[in-house]
């Protein structure tokens, strides 16, 4: 195992594979930069440049640009409110109003630490987990996908901002978004008037780009102010920034080991580990008022589950040879053209590969971090541009990305609604966290309630132990902050 | 003056002639090839496809080629992208059976298998019935005896000849759809699922480890690695054998013109034969099995004509 470990870091010694490391890097974060476009469209766009490299070369610079992309995707979360993917969207949560408010360098260093440090402990956890992971994996099945959508959603009555009437509204119109599209499970269409775009639904993807970059720059260029508008930067921030992870460490591993668990999971991926990171911060904070506001330990367990999910989506991609992610697909087909095959003979066969790819991971995080790091200051002046260069800016990218993505212009058009629709909806007061959690989550939440009931019954989510936990779990989320403010005084009041 | 505006019309018209009209298979490409994939990157059909590129290219003179993704719809979004596209050879396509052909004769779609200009076809295989070592039924005896069975597959049009074959075969099934075929081959290895249906590529690193059972092979002769395990032709369905296959085929769209047609065959077959790219192919147990164009094309009608009197199972599984 040791021999292996060493054969495999080798490779990242030397010259080639320092500068593939940094070429896969930088690739990365143009990718997770531009709105849109992330770790499946990098990948596939580096798979010729590999044909002619080594197994082991062409994992570095795949993995490489793999791992910068989470991060880079985060610093657009957190200064333009664009999160390039579902699996970035809780890091606008508050990430976005410190940029607001000119802390942007504080968020920025927070979160390039927070992701640097998330990632090596996934890839720690990876590496230990291999012998272990198949239990894991199977562990977990319909029911708790299941348990773990609503998990999240829960999240809705948490992040609500002024009246919860509103959000419960946003988060059912979500819902509703979310039934759209050919049923998960009967194949039957609902609501797409005989259109072959709108049988995949409404993608999340578009829509979020839409409800936050669009809707963004819409209201930037009305408001005619910069993003931090008339705050003054904040230059000191950057080590704050790195300071607060660690005097948050209990955030920081709780948002760590929740992205390495459901990065386990195939097939909930990404999208829940964020908002369920993000969700037990504010459950076990003492002062919850800050968050949605700019409160800055949102922001380090959002980014820590972000990046920790990546080494736990290598474990079923190594140990069963299916990804759990779709990044984990396109890295999967790239191993598979230079003659490797990922599933238990990898894992007998060529230990060294895997070793190459977990210490790939942690460099390129590594690496991504510090360019962060050192470009924050300059990265927080963004927030500082007139609206008149921003806003247009944005608006381009964000259509741009949406199109290029899966080179549809249904895809277009659904960003160009969702910005108007998310420009109304934030001016009406209603929740465009609540609608874009209900809308990622709604489908994984009705396929398996239906594959629930097909495969075991309703009995199914009560008779296994890790749904049953969950189950009680959720109960106790939604419950305590009333059973908290149902003081004994109170109990006393209501028997006389 | 004068003599420079007549120049001028000449020179214009001239272009004008040397246009498109006038592509002839020697200026064939003129620009990058495109082939669509109307997947998302990454599955069985998208490695075929960046597999093969670098030698297709080798056989065009190292022009460029390169995949676009285009997934979604059921495999029609990029389906019709690759139709509709104009047809002078620089945008082709992956095509895959049953799935396209399924919904052609299910209806309510724009296209004609029949009429795309066909290349050839990059491998087709049978599929093998795999039960999970979790579920109570042990064989396909006892399978063919219940009167509930789940089966698990990726979404229904794919699995419509294993829908077929279980009709066929009397097991009462209770199809369960998962993202992709993957998902459902994790539910099956937990126990979730009785038995999956599967692409014998699919499935052979999940039976060589040992965590799903396999049963019954479509095909006509026994499998190499797997000489233990019955075909369907012995179990008396000869027939089964061309309904429950997946092909991958490369085309293009209707009425391309014969000159580039012909290039575009002759470079798709040479690549397709090259040894080298068979040996790569082969090494990662995705093998080419390759015909030519007329081949492809008789292939694309067999399957059609195949599939048309299960129209009713279709049509109840699909509306």
């Amino acid at each position: 195992m040791l021999a292996s470990a060493l054969e495999g870091f080798m490779p990242l010694l030397s010259w080639s594979g320092l500068l593939l490391l940094l070429l896969g890097t930088l690739m990365g974060m143009l990718f997770g930069i531009l709105p849109g476009l992330g770790g499946p469209q990098v990948l596939a766009l580096l798979i010729p440049v590999t044909y002619g490299l080594s197994p082991h070369m062409a994992t570095i610079i795949l993995i490489g640009a793999m791992g910068a992309v989470p991060f880079s995707g985060s610093i657009t979360a957190i200064l333009i409110n664009t999160p390039g993917t579902g699996a970035s969207a809780a890091t606008t949560f508050d990430g976005f109003p410190l940029s607001r408010q000119g802390k942007a360098g504080l968020a920025l260093g927070a979160s390039a630490t927070a992701s640097a440090l998330g990632a090596i402990f996934g890839a720690a956890v990876l590496a230990l987990l291999i012998p272990v992971g198949r239990q894991v994996i199977m562990a977990f099945s319909y029911p708790e996908f299941f348990m773990l959508a609503i998990m999240g959603l829960s999240v809705i009555a948490l992040v609500s901002q002024g009246s919860p009437w509103k959000s419960l509204i946003s988060g059912g119109f979500g819902l509703m978004l979310s039934t759209i599209g050919s049923d998960p499970i009967t194949g039957l269409s609902r609501f797409t008037f005989g259109n072959f775009y709108l049988w995949d639904g409404i993608k999340p993807v578009p829509a979020l780009i839409g409800m936050f970059a669009i809707a963004e720059s819409i209201d930037l260029f009305i408001k005619k102010e910069s993003i931090a508008g008339q705050h003054k930067i904040l230059i000191s921030g950057v080590w704050d920034g790195i300071r607060s992870v660690f005097q948050n460490f209990g955030v920081f591993l709780r948002g760590s080991i929740i992205g390495t668990v459901i990065g386990i999971i195939p097939g909930v991926g990404g999208v829940v580990a964020n908002f369920l990171a993000y969700a037990q911060t504010i459950q076990t904070a003492k002062d919850k008022s800050g968050f949605g506001k700019g409160d800055i330990r949102g922001v380090i367990a959002a980014e820590a589950a972000n990046n920790a999910k990546d080494g736990g989506a290598l474990v079923p991609t190594v140990v069963f040879g299916i990804p759990g992610s779709l990044e984990m697909a396109v890295l999967l087909g790239a191993l598979i053209l230079h003659g490797l095959e990922p599933g238990p003979d990898l894992l007998l066969d060529r230990l060294d590969i895997i070793f190459t790819l977990i210490f790939t991971l942690v460099l390129a995080n590594i690496l991504v971090s510090v360019i962060g790091l050192v470009s924050a200051r300059q990265l927080a002046r963004l927030t500082k541009i007139p609206s008149a260069y921003v806003a247009p800016v944005i608006f381009c990218l964000s259509l741009i990305g949406a199109y290029s993505m899966n080179n549809l212009f249904g895809d277009v058009l659904v960003t160009l609604c969702f910005g108007i629709f998310g420009y109304f909806v934030k001016r009406l007061g209603y929740s465009k966290i609540a609608l874009v959690i209900a809308l990622l989550l709604g489908k994984i939440a009705q396929e398996s309630f239906h594959q629930t009931l097909v495969s075991m019954g309703i009995k199914g989510f009560f008779v296994r132990p890790i749904s049953l936990c969950l189950f009680i779990l959720i109960l106790v989320f939604l419950t305590l902050p009333y059973l908290k403010t149902f003081s004994p005084r109170q109990a006393k009041g209501l028997l006389k | 003056m004068k003599k420079l505006y007549v120049c001028l019309i000449v020179f214009v018209l001239t272009l004008g002639l040397c246009g498109p009209g006038a592509l002839t298979a020697e200026a064939f490409p003129q620009k990058p090839i495109t082939i669509i994939v109307p997947f998302s990157p990454g599955g069985g059909a998208d490695t075929y496809v960046r597999l093969i590129i670098p030698y297709l290219s080798r056989q065009l003179d190292g022009a460029n080629v390169i995949v676009k993704n285009i997934p979604g719809g059921d495999m029609i979004t990029g389906l019709m992208k690759i139709y509709r596209a104009r047809p002078d050879g620089h945008t082709l396509g992956l095509f895959m059976t049953p799935g396209q052909a399924v919904r052609q004769i299910v209806g309510g779609v724009n296209y004609d298998l029949g009429k795309v200009t066909w290349l050839g076809r990059i491998s087709t295989m049978g599929y093998i019935m795999a039960l999970s070592p979790k579920s109570k039924f042990k064989s396909l005896e006892e399978l063919q005896n219940a009167d509930k069975v789940i089966l698990g597959v990726a979404n229904i049009s794919g699995a419509i000849g294993t829908l077929i074959s279980s009709e066929k075969l009397k097991i009462k099934i209770t199809p369960l759809a998962h993202r992709g075929s993957r998902e459902a081959i994790l539910a099956a290895i937990r126990g979730d699922v009785d038995f999956v249906q599967f692409p014998i590529t699919t499935l052979r690193p999940v039976l060589k480890a040992g965590d799903l059972k396999p049963v019954l092979v479509f095909s006509k002769n026994r499998l190499a690695d797997f000489q233990n395990i019955p075909t369907i032709d012995e179990l008396g369905h000869p027939t089964l054998i061309d309904i429950v296959k997946i092909g991958y085929y490369l085309g293009g769209p209707p009425s391309m013109p014969l000159e580039i047609t012909r290039k575009l065959e002759k470079a798709v077959e040479a690549a397709l034969k090259d040894k080298e790219l068979r040996a790569k192919a082969d090494k990662v147990k995705r093998p080419i099995i390759e015909s030519n164009a007329p081949e492809a094309r008789s292939d694309i009608h067999a399957i059609l004509d195949s599939y048309a009197p299960f129209k009713e199972v279709l049509v109840k599984y699909l509306k």
